[in-house]
């Protein structure tokens, strides 16, 4: 009777236990995250994440503005002196991949164009401003095939060459699609506010991208530098400095301007000597005891501690080895200028002066009907205004003979002019020195390329060694190399 | 001789009485003393003297064995009849190192009696894990089991990592399966997050060693086919002690108390104190001085020439070094454990009551670790057919300022050993606070003040635990027994970190605070049938059929705030920002039913199969079950051929061999891909894409193992031989596969990837002495595990564990599982070094540059028994393996260690006569002749891989006992049954190649080993333990 029961009990546990079975898989579903979201949610942190890595504490202080010699290290001088931890070159590269530009390419693969263009618009926008700046630094790069999720085909590098050529129709694109009446990111679009009439900000942004892009192929292939150009110009570009392309922080302690965040734990970076001599070198008048510099001398950096009398700006030098650049002193050069490091500090994506600049530039060479000196002043006032200079001041700047437009010299003193509005938009003052050779910027005593010249290019993440690397070695030798002297498609000598 | 009371004479029933001793001539107590197949037995008492009472239902003149056993010893068996009336057997058990025979606990606490094994199983008995009071059962068994790998952190309360014949495992767990009672229970351990945080232990260090009856160590797939996934690394079953050990009432109190130091520091150099270049001056510590805010010792020679210093309020003080502040700065520690535990039994019930309060005071000032540990254990017998035990036990926890680890802005350890200048003294770095409460420290750029790390940011953490179980037992027939088990881990923790307003190195202002909560749970029910029956009287049939239910739960929520409005209120309405909350629920199920058949021919040839089957609730629907089976054999061939013995030389030989298979399946939610919420951009809201990209398809885990092995005693065993050979492949690995951000995603969710591992086991005892009062022992354990990553995903080269530095630890293609991948000198195609401007380079390209997994480990023990006295030492070592020193790197970069001096013996600048030529070649092949300053060569060293990795290997003291019984004329005078004291140390003494470090401490338990983290030194504890019994 009892092994009855016990043989009894068994079976019916068993049959128990084979229905609890079945359903146990349901209880695997997170209810941590979402695993649906619309476009609203991720294009604000595209814009974010993007500019967190462009600008910033990341590549702008620690990279390119050095490069540029805006900047420069008063310590810890590796960066300056061209040597980039490999930590921080596979942090920039997967910081762009799969942070922001895969957050645009979900909305891109979600949404139609045909159904909401002023949300695919803004998207396609953000994609080519991002892969600009990236292939800028890195030359060839995973483009096409970027950001498909398969693991199973890891991404070729593309050409320069062709990565240019789908940024133009990316833009060209986006430009035609924006249209009145359509639904916009409202709030979420935390570049240009969403409202009613944002979509034509966003279609004066892309043209103006397209102008930005079209003026870098100047030197590989000035044909279709001129065509773009004149194209873009075409279809409407920035027309005050109420267009600027910026990313206001709300500056609340929680999101803040990572130029501001930087500064207020490190002080490691202080205003290139570079700049601060050509600034001086461009004063409006001089009575030998005082001298009035350009004005935004005063703005781009802060005078250096020990002369509270006369303000007195010195710059620091850049590629320095470290026991000299800390045997300076780091209260003897001139800090950021306080304007610049506010905690509500905006990010700049683009501005008007840039684009007056570039039809300026245009102009100089004939791609354009225009006046290049009309255009050129009105391009530095746009700067100047930007920076709140009054505009007297800047009436004086432009009449002085340093600095008012001669044609013989023209297209050089614009690239200057142009270097020096690009102020904390590291990349495009690097990226422009590179194209023009203005100013003409000397390598650091202490860099490690060979030979010591200024940097071309940022070199490979060592991380694609390991994951992509049959791409790599492709690219690699396409390029004839890819180290630090190595020359990006469109920076011909 | 002890009268018996009336009541235990049963009416024409047997009376048993008698003394059971050691060789070395004490009592023995806690002996089981027992009839064989009649269940009927008792214990030794405190002197050795045992009753058994057999009723005369029971008795009627049949022939019996009496057997007498214990762990840690031989057991000792004669051949009796019950006949009515008494008689007195005495019994003499001999010391033997290890357990050799006689049951032991396997998988699912299914007592097995070891010969019938055919699998490698170790018993560690419970002397060996009180016996030096290491307070984490886990580091308790250092040394003492071949094969198995324990890799202990510095800090107090801090994690130990275990694994048992190599890691198996790509990035899931490497560690086995820890058991109490049937119960398995949480080892989680908190992974350090980033380059820093906090150690908080690993889960199972709160099993009190005073509870270990014994554990069980099962080393490989094939001894915990049983135990399902989990086990698939192996398990540490754990048997806790119960009541039955005394007849009536018993009681049983310890103390110790150890001191600890640090068993080693690094050399420091003090002759060059803080600054650049040979240059300091201190004006405000931001830099308007001469490199007042340089944190580095490339300052001025400290010849006592006068230089101003932070605290001398702008006056040139004498500029001397500190030669010992690194060393001053750790306290002496003190850890006490006192523990009472209370049994009491009758024929019919048994309980157990322990209390264990742990209190430790670390070498780092105001560090405290306490833990309370109480355990109530008890059984009854129901009915003659139905037994019914119960255990419930509650850990407490305390933890207070713990230390830093690693690279972190917080970590006082890293300011006061790296950051800093050789001149800087403790005296005056202790007053870190001026009135008005903002920091007072010699830095007022990027670091903290030390004892403003110490003091002004403190953490707590308070762990409540509950472990609990019931199970019912039937005995249904003689040959069916019946099992019903229900247990539960349940904790919670809550931990707290605190940060006041004026922290330098990070921006704090207003204050910080982040807390997190965690609960976790964990539920498990049982049931199996077992049955045992004899077809004839040489073929022997066992089985179980048995089923599990488990059940995981666990909930977290972290709030925190990086600015508080007003300071030191550490609440979070008290943000000044939005404040940081996250939180994650996290569910899992398994259903499985296992199946065990043994068969045994003549009690010498033994064959077992297992099959279990488990439903998971983590891999698709349709899909989410999966089978697998296991067989062993065992063959003790000096039973079945006789002759074999050869004379008195082979007393005992075994042949054994088992095959496993196991599966395991994913963590809970790999399967769907989900987005992060970010925090609000102003009032904008932001979700992301993952980086993790899951996989759709997911297949369970495999690992496929087979060993070999013999056990082997010489000369009445005097000489034990145990080896053990195995071979085990895990494939199908569910990794995330670290592949190109250019894809969109930095991993993905893949079945790919397998690595094998095979190894050699050799367990040695030899007695060389046995002489009367006096026996000597020796143990030796050896293991040898060689891994190798077989394939990966295709086209992928590595997984990449983890990266600091540049330098990747990783589980790369036709390597040993733990390759250190990183960046090495920049040479040319001889081999020479080349220099630009006379200083190393650092070739971008990465190779291999060694392995953190040792190429064999072991352990050797002597322990010897004269009267009353055991004193015993064991050693333990690693050889092989490498390790990557951040204390190197950063030490040297910043100019504080001994080794830094190199090129500046002459002076700080080449005008001063200081400076080295580096051996090696410029870039057009000519010899280098380019003196550089030792600042500049260290600095060119900086995040070279190559220069910075150290030999891993070393051989500790681990312990030391001096044991003392004190005789009986003494107690008696004392008034009390028993009295033991013992002289304890650990970690004593250590020899390794690796400069300025010890390179067995890690920096978490997680697979990223290999690093150090300018760790918590080891302790160096010293101490003493009372043991008494009223």
């Amino acid at each position: 009777m009892k092994s009855h029961m016990t043989r009894a009990a068994a079976a019916l546990a068993l049959t128990a236990f084979a229905a609890a079975c079945d359903n146990i898989t349901d209880i695997n579903h997170s209810p941590n995250s979402p695993t649906t979201v619309t476009p609203q949610f991720l294009f604000p942190n595209a814009v974010t994440n993007v500019l967190g890595t462009i600008r910033g504490g990341s590549l702008d202080l620690t990279l390119t503005s050095l490069w540029a010699q805006q900047m420069a290290m008063d310590r810890f001088t590796d960066e300056d002196r061209y040597s980039i931890r490999p930590d921080n070159i596979n942090g920039y590269w997967s910081g762009f991949y799969a942070g922001g530009l895969e957050d645009l390419a979900t909305i891109l693969q979600q949404t139609k164009p045909a159904d909401a263009p002023n949300l695919v618009g803004p998207a396609l926008v953000m994609k080519s401003f991002t892969f600009g700046a990236m292939t800028d630094i890195w030359g060839d790069i995973p483009y096409s095939e970027a950001n498909l999720g398969d693991v199973t085909k890891p991404p070729k590098y593309d050409r320069q060459q062709d990565i240019y050529t789908g940024i133009d129709a990316d833009l060209k694109a986006a430009s035609n699609m924006l249209v009145a009446g359509a639904k916009s990111y409202g709030a979420a679009d935390l570049i240009y506010g969403g409202g009613a009439n944002s979509w034509q900000n966003w279609k004066k942004f892309a043209n103006s991208l397209r102008l930005r892009y079209a003026i870098r192929l100047s030197k590989v292939d000035p044909a279709t530098a001129q065509t773009r150009a004149a194209e873009a110009i075409a279809a409407g570009v920035f027309t005050s400095n109420a267009d600027n392309a910026l990313l206001t922080y709300p500056g609340d302690g929680t999101n803040n301007s990572p130029i501001w965040s930087n500064f207020q734990t490190r002080d490691d970076q202080h205003v290139s000597k570079t700049l601060i001599d050509i600034l001086k070198s461009l004063y409006i008048s001089t009575t030998g005891a005082d001298t009035t510099f350009d004005p935004r001398l005063a703005i781009y950096a802060d005078p250096i501690i020990s002369s509270p009398m006369k303000a007195l700006y010195v710059g620091a030098p850049n590629g320095l080895q470290d026991d000299d650049a800390i045997a300076i002193g780091i209260n003897n050069t001139s800090r950021l200028g306080a304007a610049w490091r506010q905690p509500a500090t905006k990010a700049i994506l683009q501005t008007y002066a840039e684009v007056l600049f570039d039809q300026a530039e245009a102009a100089a060479r004939g791609w354009i009907p225009g006046d290049p000196a009309q255009l050129y002043n009105a391009a530095i006032t746009a700067s100047m205004q930007f920076n709140h200079v009054p505009d007297d001041v800047t009436a004086a700047y432009i009449a002085s003979p340093r600095v008012a437009y001669n044609a013989v010299s023209g297209l050089d003193q614009i690239a200057l002019q142009r270097w020096i509005a690009l102020f904390q938009e590291g990349i495009e003052a690097y990226s422009e020195y590179r194209r023009t050779n203005v100013p003409n910027l000397q390598a650091g005593p202490a860099v490690i390329t060979n030979p010591s010249i200024v940097a071309r290019r940022l070199t490979y993440p060592l991380s694609e060694q390991s994951f992509n690397n049959a791409n790599l070695q492709s690219a690699i030798s396409a390029q004839g190399g890819a180290d630090l002297t190595g020359r990006v498609w469109w920076d011909k000598p | 001789m002890m009268t018996v009371p009336g009541w235990l004479m049963a009416q024409n029933g047997v009376t048993i009485t008698g003394q059971v001793k050691t060789n070395t001539g004490g009592p023995l107590a806690n002996a089981n003393v027992f009839i064989q197949g009649l269940n009927l037995g008792a214990s030794t008492r405190e002197d050795g003297h045992y009753t058994i009472a057999i009723p005369a239902a029971q008795a009627n003149g049949q022939a019996a064995t009496l057997v007498a056993r214990r762990l840690g010893y031989q057991s000792d068996s004669v051949g009796i009849t019950l006949a009515a009336g008494a008689q007195t057997h005495d019994f003499t058990l001999t010391v033997a190192a290890t357990q050799l025979e006689g049951v032991v606990v396997t998988a699912l606490g299914i007592e097995r009696d070891k010969r019938s094994l055919g699998v490698a199983q170790q018993t560690v008995v419970p002397d060996e894990l009180t016996s030096a009071r290491e307070t984490n059962v886990v580091n308790a068994l250092s040394g003492k089991v071949s094969g198995v790998e324990i890799t202990n952190n510095g800090p107090p309360g801090g994690s130990a990592r275990i694994v048992i014949r190599g890691d198996k495992s790509i990035t899931g767990n490497n560690q086995p399966l820890f058991v109490v009672d049937g119960i398995p229970i949480d080892n989680s351990a908190p992974r350090n997050s980033g380059n820093g945080g906090l150690d908080y232990g690993n889960a199972a260090s709160d099993i009190d060693p005073n509870d270990i009856e014994s554990i069980s160590i099962l080393k490989g797939a094939n001894a915990a086919a049983l135990y399902g996934s989990r086990a698939s690394n192996g398990a540490v079953v754990v048997t806790t002690k119960t009541g039955r050990r005394s007849l009536g009432l018993g009681v049983n109190a310890t103390q110790n108390v150890t001191f600890e130091t640090p068993l080693k520091l690094p050399e420091f150099q003090n002759v060059y104190g803080q600054g650049s270049g040979g240059q300091f001056a201190y004006k405000d510590g931001k830099g308007g001085g001469i490199n007042d805010n340089v944190n580095r010792s490339w300052g001025p020679k400290m010849d006592g020439r006068l230089i101003t210093q932070w605290w001398s309020n702008g006056q040139p003080a004498p500029w001397v070094p500190a030669p010992n502040n690194v060393r001053d700065f750790f306290d002496l520690g003190r850890t006490s454990t006192s523990n009472v535990a209370v049994t009491g039994s009758s024929d019919r019930a048994d309980v157990r009551l322990s209390v264990t309060n742990l209190d430790q005071k670390s070498m780092f000032p105001t560090n405290t670790i306490r833990r309370l540990n109480t355990s109530l254990n008890g059984g009854a017998k129901i009915t003659p057919k139905l037994d019914a035990r119960a255990t419930v036990g509650y850990v407490q926890d305390q933890g207070r300022n713990r230390p830093g680890t690693g690279y972190d802005a917080n970590s006082a350890l890293f300011n006061i050993e790296i950051w800093g200048g050789r001149q800087r003294d403790l005296a005056h770095l202790k007053d870190y606070i001026k009135p008005d409460g903002t920091q007072k420290g010699p830095n007022n750029t990027t670091t903290n003040n030390p004892y403003w790390d110490v003091y002004a940011d403190p953490n707590f953490d308070t762990r409540d635990r509950f472990i609990g179980s019931g199970t019912l037992t039937y005995k249904a027939t003689d040959w069916l027994t019946a099992m019903v088990r229900s247990g539960t881990d349940w904790y919670r923790d809550v931990r707290e970190q605190d940060y006041a307003d004026g922290n330098i190195a990070v921006n704090y202002s207003g204050g910080a605070f982040f807390q997190q909560n965690n609960n976790i749970r964990e539920t498990n029910t049982d049931f199996m049938l077992s049955a045992e029956r004899h077809s004839s009287s040489r073929l022997g049939i066992s089985g179980n059929l048995g089923g599990n239910i488990r059940d995981n739960s666990s909930f977290s929520l972290n709030q925190g705030t990086p600015h508080l409005v007003i300071p030191g209120t550490y609440n979070i309405g008290n943000s000044a920002v939005t404040p940081q909350v996250s939180s994650s629920k996290s569910l899992r199920r398994g259903n499985a039913i296992y199946g065990q058949a043994q068969f045994s021919w003549d009690n010498y040839a033994f064959v077992d199969v297992t099959g279990r089957s488990d439903w998971s609730s983590t891999l698709p629907k349709g899909n989410n079950s999966y089978f697998y089976p296991s067989a062993s054999g065992s063959f003790v061939f000096t039973d079945a051929f006789p002759s074999m013995h050869f004379g008195k030389v082979l007393s005992y030989g075994k042949l054994r061999a088992s095959w496993a298979e196991v599966g395991a399946d994913a963590s809970p939610y790999q399967l769907d891909v989900t987005y992060a919420a970010g925090t609000p951009f102003g009032s904008v809201p932001r979700f992301s894409v993952p980086n993790g990209l899951p996989a759709l398809d997911l297949k369970p885990e495999r690992t496929d193992s087979w060993e070999t092995g013999t056990e082997l005693r010489f000369y009445e065993d005097r000489i034990s031989l145990d080896f053990t050979y195995y071979n085990t492949l895990t494939k199908n690995q569910i990794i995330p596969a670290q592949i190109t951000p250019a894809i969109g995603y930095t991993s993905a969710t893949v079945n790919a990837g397998s690595i094998k591992n095979t190894g050699e086991e050799v367990m040695l005892n030899v007695t060389p002495m046995r002489r009367g009062d006096f026996q000597w022992d020796v143990t030796a354990n050896y293991g040898r595990n060689r891994s190798m990553v077989t394939s990966l995903y295709p086209g992928l080269q590595t997984v990449v564990l983890g990266t600091y530095w540049g330098l990747s630890i990783e589980a790369r293609l036709d390597e040993r599982y733990g390759t250190l991948f990183g960046n090495p000198y920049l040479r040319d195609t001889q081999g020479r070094l080349v220099l630009k401007n006379g200083l190393p380079q650092t070739d971008p390209t990465q190779v291999v540059l060694g392995h953190y997994t040792p190429d064999w480990i072991g352990g050797l023990q002597n322990k010897f028994h004269w009267k009353s006295f055991d004193f015993s030492f064991l050693f333990d070592t690693k050889q092989g393996g490498q390790v990557f020193s951040t204390t190197k790197m950063f030490g040297e970069e910043s100019g504080v260690l001994k080794s830094s001096l190199r090129g500046r013996e002459n002076g700080q600048t080449l005008d001063e006569g200081g400076g080295l030529i580096v051996d090696g070649v410029n870039a057009d092949g000519t010899p280098n002749t380019t003196k550089v300053t030792a600042q500049a060569y260290f600095n060119a060293l900086f995040q070279n891989h190559e220069a910075n990795i150290v030999d891993g290997s070393f051989v500790k003291l681990r312990e030391m006992k001096v044991d003392y019984t004190v005789p009986r004329s003494v107690t008696r005078r004392l008034n009390v049954s028993a009295l033991n004291v013992a002289l304890v140390g650990r970690n004593l003494w250590l020899h390794t190649n690796a400069p300025d470090i010890d390179p067995e401490s890690a920096f978490d338990n997680s697979n990223v080993q290999g690093i150090e983290f300018v760790n918590f030194p080891t302790a160096r504890s010293i101490g003493f333990m009372f043991n008494v019994t009223p």
